[in-house]
């Protein structure tokens, strides 16, 4: 793997030192003419060379030419193009508003991007979404939803309605970097994961790396989620309010010192527990809300300062039996430098997920306060070498803490005494070299290296098993159990306890087969240091994380993707089919039973294995015209095998490889969006899907008075076909306001959100299985006004 | 864990979880043998009749009484020697009892079974269990969860200094009270692990349940080991699923171990218990 890091750094002076002539640099940043919004993804190609780049997530280009005067032109769907000349004697900075074009009515301009960005980038295996495609796109009860919309993009499943977060290829809901303004967000779920915390109105635009995904980022195994939030309106006050069916919204936006800088501000509530309290007088409430804020400020032509934050909170109380809140606080604080060649960019950040409990059961009150806390520190870099070539490179570190319960006494009577399980403190370094280098006129590559190190640290007091072995096999009983602890180590402060490192390689490559179609390569290893401990594919607002150490190895992934990419009529279709493998090691499972809430040596109770994912995606998407939308198709198989310790004992399915819960083999989504006249636009939503995998009994019997239902194997059961389809009909009127209604769940299809067996009620020897459905048809409204 | 589908209903002012009996196929597995058996010392020191019943596994969807297992021979044998056999019930086929037993706290009880050529076998330490100080009812109020009316319940001083863990069954006119709830996992049984050492005021034995005015109510109050402890909690987790977060299927192994063929394991639980007994005759009483 030096070898590697070795070749990038020759293959860096190679690329730095190639321009024999004098060369000159063009930067700049772009924005929306009309809010002053940074404009990420502009085409910017310099005419006279056909060379050229795009804007990144800041709005920041820069390109490194030969003397001489060139055009460059600016373009970006849904803008007007700009072509200006440069100055042909020395570095300039050219920096441009762009002006949103004139859409013809009954015309729909969605996705502000290159026109033939899907097939010239060299990203694969990604997608991005823009918010108005999120708020077209029917969602349940009318609530934009970011996280149901990506779940209608191939590779992208939820295990059923109302699970916890979404799975990108076969991974686990815990495997997804979800950052919101490049915080770590660590439940993006609001009422047990039928919505997602992410407000639609702040929103600004939504990126999904399912494979592929760049050295920068790190950390989980699956998929990054880069949700980032508007800058706010820096040419004058406006605001948006907007009612629904679950929710209330305000936003807020406005210039600060002249335009030099300005704010966002947006609320979302729901309101369902008002009416409930209206009608009941017990003390009880059940809402979620969302505070969102961004701020920024333009120190000169070359520094802009941000700040942003986000708190949402879940509350859940009943009368006077229990409370509990939970919920992601996170803060950020970021510099942008642009230079000329250099575009740098510190970011300092805070995140903190949750949850807080009281139980008020009588005689046993108490409180109980858990969560995962982070800060991290980043600085990353783009520096331009000559046309078409860039490095990116950068270090981060983060601290985590993470105090997984205290539990104290509420009252005089209660008889619960104060505990507080081991915290777990961990630091989390990496650093990254990346090179974006064309090759030749065809072909473009992108390749880099990423470290990432993990340092599980003290205090923190930790068993010592005989023989090394948490947990073990009981042969006679036919069971697992825990080991047994022969000493304890007491580990000081921030003493080292174990540490772990390795090499991420990341590659990707494209290669242009003609101006419509390209063929795209990608590798990447990544390795995952925390884990969310959970057995169940439920949404619970009780999350625990355990950091990776003496018994918990990190988690790795390789991943290859292949795909080829092409637009049709003069890019007004982009197709793209792509065929991946991943495998997945250091994956935990549990033993029957594994108490995973209150145990500080949870691995007696953890078994080891591996995953294994693979599947095709197809995917055609229209973005332009009257009617824009995207037919999804996934083939796939998901498998996991947990062999056990290796000394006979069963594992799981007896060590086979068996279908992991998220494994679905076809999975078909249709999202349309069609201008039906003025003003008027519909859109439908087609989702049809393989049922996920199940466990039924194999038998049963009496015990303590209960019928028992015993399992043989793990997931030999399928659940039925999942299909539903969803419409939304939109109005909009002169001002820009907008009506929208939708159903979902036209047919009113009866989906399982589980199958599970119990005894009938009235007569306890008959046993019968029970399907939960979630959500029936379910037609809303939301209205939306600016101001 | 009905509070999650309360949730959603405040939360969101429409129906939508939705139940409904489907038919499913099932694989029909091993027929495996299910011991259910308990020895119990009762803190009163009276003598009580010890009982073992076995029975096996029948299809999922049998819908009758699972099949008993007669012709077994059962023997329990204690850590000093002594060997006490159980004899199959002339009323009861598939129960086997012995009504000689004595059993002490601090023993150790071995089980072992005969039957068809394959030996199985079970061992448990029979622990102490914390009186019940006292029993009495109180009438609770409807609220989002639970019906009104009265409830029992118990006060106990737990042993400081020493892991318990208990099993609690109430009887109404001596019928068992336990029906399927998501609840029952961390009702029915407990830990001391928060409470080590505190004297526990107003514990429900069965929060599901209400009793009648008139009603004779039994509270038994039964020590367990550790492993019998997560044996029930698993038990009753399994039998008690919550219709919209079930949590996973798992097999549910206990302490019987087949000697002859290990991989044709049994199932259930030999246990070993001390008991202590409070009875309360409910008086008529109304909310405020």
């Amino acid at each position: 793997m030096h070898k590697s890091l070795l070749t990038a750094c020759l293959l860096l002076t190679t690329i730095t030192n190639s321009p024999a002539q004098e060369t000159l640099t063009v930067s700049g940043q772009i924005k929306d003419a009309a809010d002053g919004e940074a404009l990420p993804g502009v085409n910017v190609v310099v005419t006279t060379l056909q060379v050229g780049t795009t804007t990144n997530a800041y709005g920041h280009y820069s390109l490194r030419l030969p003397a001489g005067a060139h055009e460059i032109s600016f373009s970006f769907i849904g803008y007007e193009s700009i072509v200006r000349t440069t100055d042909p004697h020395q570095d300039q900075v050219l920096n441009i508003e762009m002006r949103a074009a004139v859409i013809e009515l009954g015309q729909i301009a969605v996705s502000a991007h290159q026109a033939d960005e899907h097939v010239e980038s060299i990203e694969m295996s990604a997608a991005e979404l823009d918010i108005q495609t999120v708020q077209r796109t029917p969602a349940v009860l009318g609530e934009a939803d970011v996280v149901q919309t990506i779940q209608l993009l191939p590779g992208v499943t939820t295990v059923r309605e109302g699970a916890a977060g979404f799975n990108v290829r076969g991974g686990a809901a815990d495997q997804n970097l979800v950052l919101l303004d490049e915080a770590i967000v660590y439940n993006a779920a609001h009422l047990f994961g039928f919505f997602s915390v992410f407000n639609a109105d702040i929103t600004k635009d939504i990126k999904i790396y399912k494979g592929g995904s760049p050295a920068q980022y790190g950390g989980r195994l699956s998929s990054v989620l880069d949700v980032r939030q508007k800058e706010g309106n820096a040419k004058e006050f406006r605001g948006k309010a907007g009612i629904g069916v679950l929710s209330g919204r305000l936003l807020l936006e406005g210039p600060v010192a002249n335009g030099r800088g300005s704010y966002v501000i947006a609320a979302r509530r729901s309101y369902g527990d008002i009416f409930y309290n209206a009608f009941s007088s017990d003390k009880s409430t059940a809402h979620f809300y969302d505070v969102n804020f961004k701020g920024n400020y333009n120190i000169n032509d070359n520094n802009r300062l941000f700040i942003s934050g986000y708190r949402g909170r879940d509350a859940f109380k009943v009368a006077d039996i229990f409370g509990n809140a939970w919920g992601n606080t996170t803060a950020t604080i970021r510099w942008n430098l642009f230079s000329r060649r250099l575009f740098a960019n510190f970011t300092g950040v805070f995140s903190r997920y949750s949850y807080d409990s009281d139980t008020f059961t009588a005689g046993a009150e108490h409180n109980w306060l858990s969560h995962i806390t982070n800060y991290k520190l980043k600085a990353d870099f783009s520096y331009s070498l000559s046309e078409g070539n860039a490095v990116n490179f950068g270090a981060s570190t983060i601290h985590y803490n993470f105090t997984p319960g205290t539990i104290k006494p509420i009252g005089k009577a209660s008889s619960v005494v104060p505990t507080e399980l081991d915290q777990q403190n961990a630091i989390e370094p990496g650093a990254y070299l990346s090179l974006d280098h064309q090759l030749t006129d065809f072909i473009s590559l992108q390749y880099g290296l990423r470290l990432s190190a993990f340092r599980r640290q003290g205090a923190q007091d930790l068993p010592a098993y005989r023989d090394n072995q948490p947990i073990v096999y009981n042969e006679t009983l036919s069971r697992y159990e825990a080991g047994v602890v022969d000493s304890v180590i007491s580990f000081g402060e921030r003493e080292n306890i174990q540490s772990f490192a390795g090499l991420e390689p990341r590659a990707s490559a494209r290669w242009s087969l003609t101006e419509a179609s390209s063929i795209k390569v990608s590798y990447n290893r990544i390795r995952q240091y925390i884990h969310l401990i959970s057995n169940t594919t439920a949404s619970q607002p009780l999350d625990i994380w355990r950091p990776s150490g003496p018994f918990v190895e990190p988690q790795t992934a390789n991943q290859i993707a292949a795909g080829y990419f092409r637009n049709l009529q003069d890019n007004t279709y982009e197709a793209s089919i792509e065929a991946y493998y991943k495998k997945m090691n250091n994956q935990i499972d549990y033993v029957a039973g594994a108490d995973l809430t209150v145990n500080n040596n949870l691995e007696t109770e953890l078994l080891k294995g591996e995953g294994r994912s693979y599947g095709v995606e197809l995917m055609v998407r229209k973005r332009t015209g009257q009617l824009t939308g995207w037919l999804g198709y996934t083939w796939s198989r998901t498998e996991r095998q947990v062999p056990g310790l290796g000394n006979g004992d069963p594992g799981i399915n007896n060590g086979r490889y068996y279908p992991a819960s998220n494994d679905k083999t076809h999975d078909l989504t249709l999202t349309t969006v069609y201008a039906l006249k003025p003003r008027w636009s519909l859109s439908t939503n087609l989702v049809l899907a393989t049922g996920p995998p199940s466990t039924f009994p194999a038998s049963r019997y009496e015990f303590a008075n209960f019928i028992v239902p015993q399992y043989e194997t793990r997931h030999g059961a399928r659940l039925p076909t999942y299909h539903r389809l969803d419409l939304g009909l939109t109005y909009t009127t002169a001002n820009e306001n907008s009506w929208a209604f939708t159903i979902y769940n036209v047919y009113n299809r009866r989906n399982s959100a589980s199958v599970y067996v119990r005894q009938n009620e009235n007569d306890k020897l008959v046993t019968e299985a029970v399907q939960t459905s979630l959500f029936g048809i379910l037609p809303s409204i939301t209205y939306n006004r600016n101001f | 864990m009905k509070n999650i589908l309360i949730a959603v209903w405040l939360s969101v002012p429409v129906i939508m979880g939705c139940e409904r009996v489907v038919n499913i196929d099932v694989e029909e597995g091993p027929e495996r043998l299910v011991v259910e058996g308990r020895i119990e010392r009762h803190q009163d020191d009276r003598a009580v009749a010890q009982s073992i019943r076995l029975s096996t596994t029948a299809p999922y969807f049998s819908n009758e009484a699972t099949p008993v297992v007669s012709g077994a021979e059962v023997i329990v044998h204690d850590d000093e020697g002594t060997t006490y056999l159980f004899a199959e019930s002339s009323r009861q086929a598939g129960m086997y009892e012995n009504r000689d037993m004595r059993p002490e706290v601090g023993r150790t009880y071995t089980l072992e079974i005969d039957l068809e050529g394959e030996s199985y076998r079970a061992v448990e330490t029979l622990l102490p269990v914390a009186p019940i100080d006292s029993i009495y009812q109180q009438f609770e109020k409807a609220n989002s969860f639970e019906d009104g009316g009265i409830r029992v319940k118990i006060d106990y001083q737990d042993v400081p200094g020493r892991e318990d863990y208990y099993l609690w069954e109430q009887f109404a006119d001596d019928v068992l009270q336990a029906e399927p709830d998501p609840g029952n996992s961390l009702n029915f049984v407990g830990s001391d692990e928060f409470f080590d050492g505190e004297h526990v005021i107003g514990f429900e034995p069965n929060q599901e349940a209400t009793v009648k005015s008139d009603q004779l109510v039994l509270v038994r109050q039964l020590s367990l080991s550790k492993e019998a402890f997560e044996y029930y909690f698993l038990l009753f987790e399994e039998t008690g699923q919550d219709p919209l977060f079930p949590t996973p299927a798992s097999l549910i192994r206990g302490n019987i171990e087949n000697l002859t063929n290990p991989q044709r394991y049994a199932l259930g639980y030999f246990g070993a218990s001390e008991v202590d007994t409070a009875e309360l005759q409910i008086v008529e009483e109304r909310g405020p």
